[in-house]
Formats: structure tokens, sequence, C-alpha cells
């Protein structure tokens, strides 16, 4: 019997959502005569937060009409959250940038342009900057949302072309700090492991992250695994608030912000104490390093052992305050040590304090002593927030100081050969690293900096001490150029607005948390006059060649000139950065060409030296024998582990002796609270799209400050009263949310909202990590008080 | 009026709860569950915006712990 239309599709959708979970239905699709779903469909990957989960687009008449997960991606197996199954909606929306628009002045408004003009006073503005105040006097901040063969192309004009490794981005404010963390410990930089560990761990170390909202796709593997093992699969997880991620746990470890590394060399020394650490794997392929004189030096085991023996669960405990006991420290140490596999997982709780570096290589020395690593079901895995910070940003060479393939840019041989492989002259990249993200924006308040290229991302909004740094974006000496979809923060403070071309509108690779690249080809036309931003660098560095009548700024995109901007201009990128930069090094993507990806369910993992090798999908662990093609070719000796990492020229894991110490601010008599800002499930980032979409705004149409229950009543605050959060650096005002959620004596704010009244990172410190550079978000001082009781208020979304 | 293809995951422990929590949404059809807490549903509800909500609902009742979404389907929206 024949179904209607509406029923058709419910059966489509629900054989899709049963066959992800091996799930019979009583029914089947087969000799119903209703037109398909859809006519074609695109595989892509999603384009919010760092899991990479695949998906589809379904096309009708050239119409997107529907999305559903990759069932074999090795990522996400099919499932997707609600936020990337509504990101089609981006696509198309009215809001979107259509045309170049300019003004001369910030008070001004903004007329519009043609292309041509457009890039002509681009052009004219870095080559006035460079004529009148040197090379670095430019910038370029790009985005872990960029496409890699876009952060590749900016980069290469910057460094080659204009002659300055002002090169950023802001994963610089999201995973420097484990970067920094991985090229410490391991000597190489992103996991080693994969998320296919998930189903072979006992033991799951939740740290610093609140994976149940931030990754949701990620959070349903490793929940589906303790539900499927309830009394064989531990979960631990360690935060000072209590979010929708402890609902798994089998232990919730609650501390005061910034006491978790004394907590985990309190379980270091447990795991000393009761004899449960992996001496093999130590003798093997560790050593120690403690810091003297601001240098690194080589220790001994007893070293480590008595510098972890001050942190006795005792005094760690007390420093740690919370739900915190001594016997809860033993516990989660020999959860952690006694695993046949443990693997870890953290993120901006981690990386963005004062001591991300710190905190990063203290969470690698519990997995080194244990010997839980290169095992199954064993890995230290950095969850990354955006698609492409790894891809991009921290392999394609977009921050300051490295190059691409993983080169640091002060190292002569690497540069060099950096420069011989784009055919400029040696000495044409500076060996001096640029600026980093704070003291870029510095450089741009102190008018040093005059113009910047802002690329797909909103510092205005995502700073911390917004205020602050918005000062020197706004000056009118100061050129900004953005590149972006939708208005912004930032982009009400640019002077050009270039419309960019949005995920599905152009052709390009992410590459995810767990080093797998994925390609997105172009299914749809962009809207307008709205351009891929690779076809906008290459005709920007060409003008810029003529205004500076320098050619070897034209060198620098010559091999791309005349390609079609939809496919074959990506294409070329691509295979330049991945066959001549990426060879022989250890992210090497040879074997990754955009036919290779494009035949992959889900992608290939580097290292993937060959073709043959990407096609089985790449490396799942790295540095084993057996599974990575680089430990086998550059093995040493007859063991099975080859830690290669270009970092460490002993080849050795190093573990490393990092005291506690606490926040850049920590709470006084003035602002006795802790702040600590996060994610909301619903909204990514700063809003700019996620706001746009309704459904998604209306469930979460504005931030809201989550505090104790006790310090809510010694406060006199009730749910959705109006409260004040105010820090050394400004104010906001935003609804109450009274929750056994942050510990007592922290509260805890959602950071999307773009509404000056509720914006805040205004509050937050812009101190960051001596390491890294990357700021405290997590952790700064504030006091709060009542302002009024619940008040009706307005979503805002910035437009033009 | 979009369709969408979700896998809810539930307590077992309140397998009770959870049933009766998403009987209560009208929007919401019930195609079949698992030993293991899986759930497969399809939600189909005027707007997109609608069906958010509606997600966003089924995360907070009592014994679910998670909702994914394998497919939509948005043709006539």
């Amino acid at each position: 019997m024949s179904i209607t239309r509406r029923e058709f599709l419910k059966r489509t959708a629900a054989l899709t959502a049963a066959s992800y979970v091996g799930m019979n239905l009583p029914f089947s699709l087969e000799g119903e005569s209703h037109a398909a779903d859809a006519d074609k469909w695109v595989k892509g990957v999603c384009r919010f937060c760092g899991t990479g989960c695949r998906v589809e687009l379904g096309l009708k008449n050239g119409k997107a009409v529907a999305l559903r997960g990759v069932a074999d991606s090795r990522t996400n197996l099919g499932y997707v959250c609600m936020k990337g199954m509504l990101f089609y909606k981006i696509i198309g929306h009215p809001d979107r940038f259509t045309k170049p628009l300019y003004r001369a002045k910030k008070d001004q408004p903004f007329k519009t342009i043609t292309w041509d003009e457009a890039l002509d006073i681009a052009a004219k503005e870095f080559a006035n900057a460079v004529k009148t105040s040197g090379n670095d006097s430019v910038a370029y901040y790009g985005s872990g949302q960029a496409l890699t063969e876009e952060t590749y192309l900016f980069q290469k004009v910057m460094r080659a072309g204009l002659q300055t490794n002002n090169v950023e981005g802001n994963p610089r404010l999201c995973m420097a700090s484990a970067v920094g963390g991985y090229l410490t410990s391991f000597g190489a930089d992103e996991p080693i492991g994969s998320y296919s560990n998930i189903e072979k761990a006992s033991c799951f170390f939740i740290i610093g992250s609140n994976m149940a909202e931030a990754h949701p796709v990620v959070f349903r593997r490793v929940m589906r695994r303790k539900l499927d093992n309830p009394n064989s699969v531990k979960v631990i997880n360690v935060d000072p608030r209590i979010s929708p991620t402890s609902r798994i746990a089998d232990l919730h470890l609650q501390f005061k912000p910034g006491t978790d590394l004394a907590l985990m060399n309190a379980m270091a020394n447990v795991i000393i104490e009761e004899k449960l650490y992996d001496e093999n794997f130590i003798n093997n392929y560790c050593v120690f390093k403690a810091v003297e004189d601001d240098k690194p030096k080589g220790v001994d085991f007893e070293a480590y052992k008595k510098f972890v023996a001050e942190y006795t669960p005792e005094k760690a405990a007390q420093l740690c305050g919370g739900n915190i006991t001594p016997e809860n420290i033993r516990k989660a140490a020999r959860m952690f040590a006694k695993s046949p596999g443990t693997m870890s997982m953290w993120c901006m709780g981690i990386n963005q304090r004062l001591r991300g570096v710190w905190a990063n290589n203290l969470i690698n020395n519990l997995h080194m002593i244990t010997g839980q690593l290169c095992k199954p079901g064993a890995d230290s895995l950095s969850l990354t927030g955006q698609p492409n910070a790894c891809g991009g940003v921290r392999e394609g060479g977009g921050l300051c100081h490295i190059l691409p393939g993983h080169r640091p840019v002060a190292k002569d041989k690497l540069r060099n050969q950096v420069e011989e492989i784009w055919g400029v002259p040696q000495g044409r990249i500076p060996p001096k690293p640029g600026l980093h993200t704070i003291a870029m924006f510095s450089a741009v308040n102190e008018g040093k900096i005059k113009a910047i290229w802002i690329h797909c991302t909103s510092p205005a909004q995502s700073l911390p001490n917004a205020d602050h740094y918005r000062k020197g974006l706004r000056r009118d000496d100061v050129f900004v150029v953005c590149t972006d979809i939708f208005p912004t923060k930032t982009t009400e403070l640019a002077n050009l607005i270039l419309p960019a071309a949005f995920h599905f509108e152009k052709t390009g690779v992410y590459g995810c948390t767990e080093r797998r690249s994925q390609i997105t080809p172009k299914a749809v036309n962009p809207p307008g006059e709205a351009k891929p931003e690779v076809w906008m660098v290459r005709e920007w560095a060409l003008k810029l060649s003529k205004e500076l009548n320098d050619p070897v700024i034209k060198k620098s995109v010559e091999p791309f000139i005349g390609l079609e901007e939809g496919f074959a201009l990506s294409k070329a990128i691509w295979d330049e950065y991945t066959q001549k930069l990426t060879k022989g090094r250890d992210n090497d993507l040879t074997g990754a060409t955009y036919d290779v990806l494009l035949k992959m369910a889900d992608g290939v993992q580097w290292p993937a030296p060959t073709t043959e090798f990407a096609l089985k999908g790449g490396t799942e662990r790295k540095f084993v024998k057996g599974i990575d093609p680089l430990a086998d070719k550059l093995s040493q000796d007859d063991k099975p582990y080859q830690f290669y990492g270009p970092a460490h020229e002993d080849r050795k894991l190093y573990i490393w002796l990092r005291p506690y110490n606490g926040a850049a601010e920590e709470p006084d008599a003035e602002y006795p609270y802790y702040l600590s800002t996060g994610r909301i499930i619903d909204h990514w980032h700063t809003t700019s799209m996620t706001g746009r979409i309704p459904e998604i705004m209306r469930a979460n149409p504005y931030s809201y400050v989550e505090i104790n229950p006790k310090d809510a009543a010694k406060l006199g605050i009730k749910p959705g009263d109006m409260v004040e959060v105010e820090s050394r650096r400004g104010k906001v005002v935003m609804p109450a949310k009274v929750i056994e959620g942050p510990i007592e004596g922290m509260v805890f704010a959602y950071w999307h909202d773009m509404d000056e009244e509720r914006m805040i990172n205004k509050v937050c410190k812009d101190a960051f990590d001596p390491g890294s550079k990357e700021p405290e978000f997590k952790i700064s001082a504030c006091r709060v008080k009542r302002v009024s009781g619940p008040k009706q208020l307005k979503p805002y979304i910035v437009t033009m | 009026m979009p369709i969408g293809g979700f896998v809810v995951t539930i307590d077992q422990k309140a397998k009770g709860d959870a049933f009766a929590g998403l009987a209560r949404f009208p929007q919401v059809e019930i195609y079949g569950s698992d030993e293991k807490g899986n759930v497969v549903l399809v939600i189909e509800s005027e707007t997109s915006k609608e069906m958010e909500k509606i997600v966003k609902d089924i995360n907070r009742v009592e014994g679910v712990l998670n909702c994914v979404m394998t497919y939509i389907n948005v043709e006539d929206e």
C-alpha cells in the first residue's frame, strides 16, 4: 500500500536513525514510488566545533533541503548535534553580505563598491602602511574556521610577499596551550591517538571540558561506552562546575578554579607511592625535566618523586577545596593508573589559563608515568573548539611563530626550506616571530599596526578585556579589513567589508581534533557577489605587487593565477601545501590529495605519506610501528614506539616538574568571586551565525550567569533576577540562573551574547600564559550584586 | 514542516520516566527502542524553530541522557 509523502519522509528519518544504532524497524521503503528526498547528496564537514562530524547536504533543484550524518564516518558515526544540523540555514540568509562595503572613516556609513575598487583600496592601504611604517605595520588575524587553503595562502602572501610574520588567528585564544603541552611533553603537536580509542577505553579522565554541551557527538560515544559497560568503564569528571557532562561520571571532582595543578600532582604522587607507575614505559621512553634559571634541566625519577611528594593528597585536598578529599584523589589516581586503557579529554578549562601549558603537561605526565599512551584505549586527547584550528592554523602556518608543516619560523634551516619551496629569495621571510594575538591588538591600540586584515572571526567580541582592545580598532589611522558573511561586533569597526562565500559555497579542507583532514566541495553558489577568500587574496596580492613594485609578491600567488575560484584554485593551493610543504614533515599529507579526500567517507589522518595509505584512512595512532608509517621509516631501535616528534631531538617524552601556581587574578576582598566563562550547546562562539537561526536564538536569546544557590542566598539573588558582574575591567548585567553548577564562590557566564550590556568578555582578564600566550579566560576575579528583579530582555544581533 | 530523525539515549534505570516524558510531546513519534537505551524517534514540527525547542525540552526529560539527530528534511519550509 502506498504511503503519503510526509509518511515517506518520516520513515526515511526513522530508518536513517535506526540504522545508526543497528535497530531493525518493521518496515522498509523498497517499492515506494515517491521521489527521493533529495536529488543530490554532497559530503562535507560540519561547520561548527572541532569534532569534525561528517555530514551530507541534500540538494533538490540546486537548493539545500536536507542534511544527514554520514554513518560510515569514523568521527561521528552518523550523528550530528542540532546546531550542526541547522547550519544550512545560513546559506541564503537575508543578512548575508553580498557586496563589498567601504567607508574611509569609521563614523561614516558604508557604501557599496565594486570588487575592483575594494581590492584596490585594500592594496593601497596595506602598501602605504608598509611604505610609511615598515613591514611589521601590517597584520593578518585569521581563524580556526577558515579553510586550510585560505590560511595557507594568507600567510604565504604576508610572509613571503609583505615580509612580516604578523600572522595570527583566534586559535591562540583556544588551543595554543594544548600545542605548547604536546610540544613540550611529546615533542610533537596534536594528539597521538584518535576518537576510535573511546570504544576501547576503560577509564575516561574528563577535565576542564563540558563535552556534553560543547562536543555533544563525541560525548555520545563516551556515554555509550559507559552505558554499555557500566561496571568496567569508569568516568572521572574534574571540573569546578557540575555540568551535563557530570551526569555519566562515577567520580566528579569539584575544586576551586586553578587548583587542578595541585590535584594532578597529587594524583602522580599517589601513583608513585602506591607503585602504580609503568617502570618499563618510563625507562624506555621518558626523561624528567625541571626548569632552573628559566632553562629546562634534566633530572631523574627520584627528583620527580620528591617533587610530587610535596603534593600529598591531604595537602592537595586542602588547596583544592570543593568536594575534594584525600580519598577521592587516591581513588581517581587508582582508576587512572589501573585501567587497561585511560583516555583523557580536555578543552578550554585547561587551555585558557595563565598556566595552560603546565596544566597540559600535568595531564600528559599522568599518561607517561602510567604508560597510558600508544596502546588501545589510551590517549591524551585535547578536544579542539573550532573545525580547523588543527588543520589550517596549527598545521598550515597560521600563527606568528610557525610556518606550514610545523616549522618554527625562527629555525633558519626550516625557514630557508620554505623560501626555497616557494621560490622566493633566501631571507625573504623574517626570522623573528611576529606578534601573538594580545601583542598584536596591543600594537593596534598603540597605532603601530596601521592595516589589519581580520578574516572569519570577531576579535572585538572574542578578545578578553574587549573594551580595551576595541579602542585600537576604532582608531581612524588603523585600516581594518574584514572578510565575513554576516555583520559582527568587528565589522562595526571596519573600513572595508568583503563578502565571503560560506561553507558548501566554496571548496576546501578542515582538519579536526584527531589529525583528520576532510574536504567540503562547493555545492551551491554564494549569494550576490560574495567570493571565496582564496580568490580575494590572490587578486589582492597581484594589486599589492604593483603598488609596492615588488615582483616577489606576485610570485607568491603565481601558481594560482587564472584558476577557477570554486574548486580549481583551492585544489592547486592544497596541492602546493600538501605535496611540497608537508612532505617529509610529521604532518605529512602527501597522500591526502583532493582525489583521495573526495573518495573517503571521513577523510585522512596524518601522517599519510602515500595515496595508498591515505585511502585506508591514514594513521590512527602516531608513533606506533605497524600503524604509523613514519614510526617504521624513522625507527632507530627495536622498540615498538618511536617518538620522532620534531621538537625533541633526543626522541624522548618529557615528564615535567610543574608546580601549582595560582591564577593571574585571585578573588580578594574587593572582588570576592571567581568568574569563569564558557559556551552553551545552542550557540557557536559570538552568535554571528547561530544568532541568525531563529530557532536557536529563541531557545537561548541571551547570556546569563550561573550562581551557586549558597552564594545566591548570601547575595539575595533569586532565579531570573538581573545581576551585575563587575571586574577591574568592566561590568555586565545579565539574568541569574541559580543552580548547583558552579562551585560555591564562583560564577559562570556564557560568552556568546553580542549585547553591550551582556558581553562578558569586557569583564574577563587579558593575562596570558607566558609560554603559549593564550589568555586566561577561565579565571578572573569579580564582584556580583543584584540589580533588580527579572526583566524582559531583547535578544541582540549586529545588523547593517 | 521539517521532519527529523533522532536517536535518544535513556538511562535504563529511569526508563519509565523517560518514555512517559517523551510521550508527552505530540510532535514526537517513537519508532523503536532497544535494551541499550537507544530510542529512535521522529519529530515532525511546524518549523525548525519548534523542533529546536522540542529537542531542548527532550534533553530535560528525566532519564534522557542525550538526544542527537541523524537526519533532517526541510523541503517545504
